[in-house]
């Protein structure tokens, strides 16, 4: 797998990898239940600390992306990733909801959540 | 131990030169027709001191430090030294002694074969006790300081070489009492050359435990 | 199966006018670096760890026995370079072979040739004519040419070029696939162990001053440069160190996200080996001597 992590970038190396490899699975160009390298491969080749990798792997695999089987491996889940950006949309919408409602209620206009929002967005 | 052997043969293979310089001189000391009975300790001794040389080529450089992080306990390393010390010292005086006989049977001389086997017997025991000296004193103090007393104890090996082959001679000579020890052990030779084996067998012994403890107290 | 191969508590050594305590260990699966100027105390924790000079106090466990319980199979297990030391330097790369193959049970002759090959190391040559790249690559491929669970590498990449440098790297981080091996590897050019190892130990004058995982190191770490005046306003709950400069205060803090969120305008760098250690060293600690 090729990825390419900028070690100057003060974004922290496994949310690169992170990053790189959901976009990897959201294209296609990784298939579903398609094996990931081994972490000290992984290692080897990006030239990282294997603890990075795992690191990724671990968020990778709590956003459901990935599943790991003990002795055997890594590998890309099977659920279909379109259905499951949708999700995450959703869950999103709901938590923008959530903070809307929780401004309105102690009295921000609506300019002020719009300022707000372009700050954070800004990050 | 098989790894040190390995390491200790090809330290003396890669000093190819030195060794045909040595040969060579052996070479001519035969020709010249000098004694045998300096020849074989001479020799002996050489060779000997050649084979305790791979203590001092060890230990360059911090080589010891490397050396003890192989699989190697203190123990090994001096028990090694001395199969080895005395292992080529001895195939090296039966080589120069074969070749001193050869050599005596060719000039037609006139010792027998009895005495020539005793003088390579003492010979090889008085190997031994050069590296029952010499190694413990290698082991502490390393090349430099050592390499003085090599040079006094091939000495004194030559000289001890000589007084012993004409034992009976000078104990008579000392004194009464010196002619009186010399009857009573003449009488009993086989006995005292037993008690002489363990006595070199024991200083071996002691030798090795020296070296060994010289071994654990060194930091590397 | 020990999970920790090496483990070192307290372990004390005085010299003359050095002296040594620390504690640190190596878990099984990892690489653990241990950084620090030359003569801070590197070489004396791998003697010590490796039993070749006594201690003054604390314990050393390898592989759960002290140095010198383990049996000559136990330490077949071992893989060594130390910085200055080798065989005998009259002995040839082919002698090398030789020899370890009647030491280790596990050696791998035509693989240790194979492996001389492509590193350019010619078989017949005296160690004492080879140059310094030369003989330092010959000492690694002797350590890891016998399967050895734990490595120990004492400065194994000084001397050696920017390429042979990455060769060898890329060979250690090849020879931990195999899961159930260790490195303690030592340098003091950080930037070899910042792409290599797990975690990192920095050491300074014979103590230990940081323990990190490396990834939290680069991740979290940064540098505040900050002048005068913005150093009086900052808030300091999360830096470390600080040390004066001509701008103002160069600041070490293990939580630039922090800083990065809530002052935006100042500037903060990238927490490299070599800054953290500057900044700790040359400057004042605020939580204490060791962290």
């Amino acid at each position: 797998m090729k990825l390419i992590i900028n070690n100057s970038s003060m974004q922290p190396i496994y949310e690169q990898i992170c990053t790189q490899i959901k976009n990897k699975i959201l294209s296609g160009e990784l298939k579903q239940e398609e094996m990931l390298p081994s972490v000290r491969t992984f290692a080897k080749e990006l030239r990282v600390s294997a603890l990075t990798v795992k690191k990724a792997y671990d968020a990778l695999e709590q956003e459901g992306f990935i599943v790991t089987v003990h002795g055997k491996g890594s590998f890309v889940s099977g659920v279909n990733q379109e259905l499951r950006m949708e999700e995450k949309r959703k869950e999103v919408e709901t938590d923008l909801e959530q903070a809307i409602r929780k401004a309105r209620s102690c009295g921000m206009t609506e300019a002020e959540i719009r300022e707000l929002f372009e700050l954070i967005l800004e990050d | 131990m098989r790894g040190l052997f390995e390491k200790d043969i090809r330290i003396i293979k890669n000093q190819k030169k030195m060794m045909l310089i040595f040969a060579g001189m052996g070479v001519l000391l035969l020709l010249s027709g000098v004694e045998i009975s300096f020849i074989l300790p001479y020799m002996a001794s050489v060779m000997t001191s050649v084979a305790i040389s791979t203590i001092s080529y060890d230990s360059m450089d911090n080589g010891n430090s490397f050396l003890f992080t192989l699989p190697v306990r203190r123990k090994d390393y001096a028990t090694e030294k001395y199969f080895f010390v005395c292992g080529f010292g001895a195939v090296s005086a039966l080589i120069v002694a074969i070749a001193c006989g050869i050599l005596l049977l060719v000039r037609k001389s006139e010792m027998t074969a009895g005495a020539f086997g005793v003088e390579t017997m003492t010979c090889l025991l008085i190997v031994l006790l050069l590296a029952d000296l010499l190694v413990p004193l290698q082991i502490k103090f390393g090349a430099e300081k050592s390499k003085i007393v090599i040079l006094a104890t091939v000495g004194i090996l030559v000289l001890g070489f000589e007084i012993m082959k004409n034992l009976d001679q000078y104990m008579q000579g000392i004194s009464s009492w010196g002619r009186n020890l010399w009857q009573i052990i003449s009488s009993y030779k086989i006995l005292f050359g037993i008690a002489g084996i363990l006595l070199v067998a024991l200083l071996t012994f002691i030798s090795w435990t020296i070296s060994c403890r010289v071994l654990e107290k060194q930091e590397m | 199966m020990e999970e920790i191969l090496l483990d070192l508590k307290n372990v004390r050594k005085q010299y003359a006018n050095f002296s040594l305590e620390c504690s640190m260990q190596v878990k099984r699966g990892s690489i653990t670096g241990l950084i620090g100027a030359n003569g801070a105390g590197k070489t004396t924790i791998f003697k010590a760890s490796l039993g070749l000079i006594h201690t003054d106090g604390g314990e050393i466990r390898m592989m759960g026995k002290t140095p010198q319980q383990l049996t000559n199979e136990e330490w077949e297990k071992i893989g060594v370079v130390l910085s200055d030391a080798t065989f005998p330097n009259i002995l040839t790369a082919e002698d090398a072979g030789a020899i370890l193959k009647k030491m280790y049970h596990r050696f791998d002759k035509a693989d240790f040739e194979e492996k001389c090959r492509t590193f350019a190391i010619p078989m017949n040559k005296k160690m004492k004519e080879m140059s310094t790249g030369m003989k330092a690559k010959l000492k690694i491929l002797m350590a890891m040419s016998h399967q050895a669970e734990i490595l120990i590498l004492d400065e194994p990449t000084s001397g050696l070029d920017v390429m042979a440098r990455e060769g060898i790297l890329d060979a250690l981080r090849a020879y931990m696939e195999q899961e159930e091996r260790a490195i303690l590897i030592s340098s003091h050019i950080s930037g070899d162990l910042e792409n290599l190892c797990d975690d990192l130990y920095l050491i300074d004058q014979g103590k230990i001053r940081l323990h990190e995982d490396t990834d939290v190191l680069l991740d979290q770490y940064g540098i505040l440069k900050v002048t005068e005046s913005e150093f009086a306003a900052l808030d300091k709950q999360y830096i470390l160190a600080y040390c004066k400069e001509d701008f103002g205060y160069r600041c070490l803090t293990d939580q630039k996200q922090y800083y990065m969120e809530n002052m935006p305008q100042i500037v903060i760098e990238k927490g490299t080996i070599d800054e953290v250690m500057k900044t700790m060293l040359k400057g004042s600690s605020r939580k204490g001597v060791s962290l």
